[in-house]
């Protein structure tokens, strides 16, 4: 349809012009051919000590790709791992049906391999420090979330202050190898320790 | 308002040897974001990308560039490098279920200009025998306008299902 024209649209296909109705604009939205594509779920914003921050209304239907973005974090207790679970049901999966292959690089030297194919959860960060200033910085793509045929895949990135005040940062990704609808996120931290702060934002990643 | 824009979205649920996108990249985007998802193969695989001109040409020059760092949650990490190469050959390495197949996001910068390279950065995680991921960069070190992409296997075989969006990141000036 030709959009750009409020009342009557003329019966011809021409170059857009004029002013966009609220209908051509829900037209459009509904093609993905206007408004943002990256569309904020929840914020969540932790200042102080809590054991975990669980997104329960991810809106899986909508979405097969999630965007999660952290910002700031800090946890409470220093060297350790934020760390993700998935839930079914309502029920956050705590057996060992994760995997994870993540790089790690520190600015004090050296590289390490963090894989494992066979654990409960799939680390965010690692050994991340909490002396004053360190926090954690990063983000996480999941895949079919809510797709009960298919496992739910994790790629990730971060960038923190490592257990000896230098800079570390991590890539890779995990998978939660069961073929379940996932129905939440849930991030803390691995030796269940507190998440001390920082803001976590949940985005799904508009189709059509 | 988010700055990602959907431009396309190309889905195969039928057995096909490779997924072309046309048409996607113009002057209006400088930096592209792609997801992969839902892909299954009719064989394990790598799967491989290449790019196609203004003319609607796959680009099969040997100009192609990449680093790419593979990360087994099973077994010692790997390394897969190649200089002037005729595709992008490590896009992801993918299964031949829906339900262990992997998924992608990648991001490319400047693919319509005709003064620069097209850069790429990659970030996949799927299945082999265990989790299997990848993160990657490559370059096409030709100096053309590129308007589109393509997918297809190494083996030969077909893509039997596969989901690709495009979005492009709006800069407000």
């Amino acid at each position: 349809m030709p959009y750009g024209y409020t009342g009557s649209p003329p019966n011809q296909i021409i170059n857009n012009s004029g002013v966009f109705s609220s209908a051509d604009i829900a037209d459009l939205q509904s093609q993905g051919h206007a408004g943002g594509s990256l569309e904020l779920i929840e914020t969540q914003t932790i200042s102080s000590n809590t054991a975990a921050v669980d997104f329960t209304n991810i809106k899986g239907s909508q979405y097969d790709v999630h965007f999660l973005e952290a910002t700031n974090i800090k946890n409470a207790t220093d060297n350790q791992q934020f760390s993700i679970r998935m839930s079914v049901g309502g029920t956050f999966d705590t057996d060992n049906d994760y995997q994870r292959a993540i790089f790690t690089i520190s600015a004090d030297g050296g590289t390490d391999e963090s894989r494992d194919s066979n654990i409960n959860n799939i680390f965010f960060t690692l050994n991340q420090g909490n002396a004053t200033n360190e926090k954690g910085n990063g983000y996480a793509y999941f895949y079919n979330l809510h797709n009960s045929s298919k496992m739910s895949f994790v790629t990730l990135q971060t960038t923190t202050i490592n257990v000896n005040g230098h800079y570390k940062m991590n890539f890779g990704g995990g998978v939660y190898d069961q073929t379940a609808s996932v129905d939440g996120i849930r991030i803390f931290m691995s030796n269940g320790s507190n998440i001390a702060s920082g803001v976590f934002n949940l985005y799904g990643v508009k189709q059509i | 308002m988010s700055n990602l824009r959907l431009i396309n979205e190309t889905s195969t649920t039928t057995g096909v040897a490779s997924l072309s996108v046309t048409d996607v990249f113009n002057a209006d985007f400088d930096i592209y974001k792609i997801t992969f998802t839902n892909t299954e193969l009719a064989s394990l695989d790598w799967v491989e990308f290449r790019f196609i001109n203004s003319s609607g040409s796959v680009v099969t020059s040997s100009e192609y560039d990449e680093a790419v760092l593979e990360l087994d949650s099973g077994g010692s990490f790997g390394e897969g490098r190649e200089t002037n190469d005729t595709n992008f050959s490590r896009l992801i390495r993918s299964q031949t279920t829906e339900a262990k197949g992997g998924d992608v996001t990648m991001f490319l910068f400047n693919p319509f200009s005709s003064s620069s390279y097209t850069f790429g950065l990659v970030q996949s995680f799927g299945t082999i025998t265990n989790g299997f991921g990848t993160k990657g960069i490559f370059v096409l070190t030709e100096l053309s306008s590129i308007k589109g992409f393509q997918i297809y296997l190494n083996g030969g075989s077909n893509i039997n299902k596969s989901t690709i969006r495009t979005y492009g990141l709006r800069v407000d000036s």
